[in-house]
């Protein structure tokens, strides 16, 4: 159980976190007002973007700059204030349900269901409760949604079979690294590409393992002796497909940080309210 | 056997929330049994996500397909741009792309027939009517291009030219098999589809 004084800061990070990724986002023209009223979106088979595109609720956020513009203000401000005001809710109850808007709005336009997006939404929810209790038990349920999140992703690869596919990540650098090798076929990292085509077992190895390393996570279901390791092999993963897929899920790793063992490592700076803090059970179970 | 699961129950968080928040314990019950149920019927309903890419098992293809995008003269690759700004822009024109494959039809019509066939006449046109894209589109979606580069680009725009490429990997490098135009668009908004 995380105190009040620990709750505010870890909500200062959760929600440091989430600001720096929509000012990157703000930087890469992303946010809804520099969408310029985008014409082509696609709902693609998620029912509730289909939802909203037919009341017309992205085509309504971004064909009016004010429109878009208050939405991207709500966004950066509630992670703002959410900052500057760490105990309370409201900021980050403003911030979930703009982040909610922001996510099906972007996703449709971008035409690709780029799902990290709802790291900002989710690292959110939990601090949507100002009550101690409920706040830490939806915490805690974070930390379940974040080890589902990486249990399954490696389930989905055991039980489909990809896993023991020998050609996987052949596929996959040959489908997703085109552009690369177009590119900068002589940069370091199109050389490392190639290499890893020319090299299968290798290339499937590592594939296997990221599988092994995902399917890991389900241990944190049963104990949270080990949640510095999953924090650890979370790590390893994003850092992996950055050099495997060029993937970096920014957005996503917040979700991380609920892996983190809070009380533990707050215990000291948050001695005045001690008398409300129980150190976090070993044990655990869903 | 009953009884070991019931006192595996009691030691559940799920049990705990129940016991001591109500009102919470049957949010995430409920939350539990929609994503449950997505997983099952491998239906994705926002907030439900299926975490399964790269999952299905990938072979390497014959060719492979990319969009080639030249701005006043000067291919623009997405590393050229911010990455975000990237990844929406040439994701966009992917499927402009795609519905260009498939003369404009686009993939709303099938999945309503296949999977939702069930929905009344009225609410499945109604569907494919909002979603799908329309000739009417094109002009409008070749100006966005120009206004959209122009924003990410930090200048501005003129032309656009937009190929379908495709690819054939010879000893492990990409060689060009052929290229056609897709789209043309011209500041302020003329288009040539």
């Amino acid at each position: 159980m995380l105190s009040p004084d620990q709750r505010a800061i870890v909500q200062r990070v959760f929600f440091t976190w989430v600001l720096v990724a929509l000012v990157w986002r703000a930087f890469d023209h992303s946010l809804l007002m520099q969408l310029e009223a985008p014409v082509l979106g696609d709902g693609a088979n998620d029912l509730t973007f289909w939802l909203a595109y037919t009341l017309g609720i992205p085509q309504l956020l971004t064909a009016h700059p004010l429109m878009a513009g208050l939405l991207d203000a709500t966004l950066l401000g509630s992670a703002l204030m959410a900052i500057a005001v760490p105990r309370g809710s409201f900021f980050p109850r403003i911030h979930c349900a703009a982040a909610l808007l922001y996510f099906i709005t972007f996703t449709t336009w971008s035409n690709h269901h780029y799902r990290p997006i709802l790291g900002l939404l989710l690292a959110g929810v939990p601090f949507m409760f100002r009550g101690p209790d409920r706040f830490n038990f939806t915490f805690r349920a974070l930390r379940y949604y974040t080890l589902f999140i990486y249990t399954s992703a490696g389930l989905y690869k055991v039980f489909r079979g990809s896993w023991l596919n020998p050609e996987q990540m052949t596929g996959i650098i040959e489908g997703t690294q085109l552009e690369l090798f177009l590119a900068a076929p002589d940069g370091w990292h199109a050389q490392f590409f190639t290499w890893l085509l020319e090299h299968q077992t290798v290339n499937w190895l590592l594939f296997a393992l990221a599988t092994v390393l995902e399917v890991v996570f389900v241990v944190g279901y049963f104990t949270r002796r080990y949640d510095l390791w999953l924090f650890a092999a979370a790590m390893c993963l994003h850092i992996g497909f950055w050099f495997t897929m060029r993937f970096f899920a920014f957005e996503l790793i917040v979700l991380d940080l609920a892996l983190l063992p809070w009380g533990r490592m707050l215990r000291s700076s948050a001695s005045s309210g001690s008398d409300k803090m129980v150190s976090s059970p070993a044990h655990a179970t869903v | 056997m009953l009884a070991a699961i019931t006192a595996y129950w009691r030691r559940t968080f799920l049990y705990e929330v129940l016991q001591r928040d109500r009102w919470l314990g049957v949010v995430f019950t409920v939350f539990l049994l929609c994503q449950g149920m997505a997983q099952v019927l491998r239906v994705e309903i926002t907030p439900f996500f299926l975490f399964g890419m790269y999952s299905e098992p990938i072979r390497p293809e014959p060719v492979y397909v990319r969009v080639a995008c030249t701005v006043d003269g000067e291919p623009l690759t997405q590393a050229q741009m911010p990455r975000f700004a990237g990844e929406l822009f040439f994701s966009t024109l992917h499927r402009y792309q795609v519905l260009h494959d498939h003369q404009f039809h686009d993939h709303y019509a099938a999945t309503l027939a296949d999977e939702l066939s069930d929905l009344p006449p009225r609410l499945k046109r109604l569907l494919e009517d909002r979603l799908s894209y329309r000739p009417e589109h094109a002009d409008p979606f070749g100006a966005w291009t120009i206004r959209y580069l122009g924003q990410a680009l930090g200048r501005p725009v003129s032309d656009i030219e937009v190929s379908r490429e495709t690819y054939r990997y010879v000893d492990r490098r990409p060689q060009l098999v052929e290229a056609s135009v897709i789209l043309r668009a011209h500041a302020p908004s003329d288009v040539e589809p």
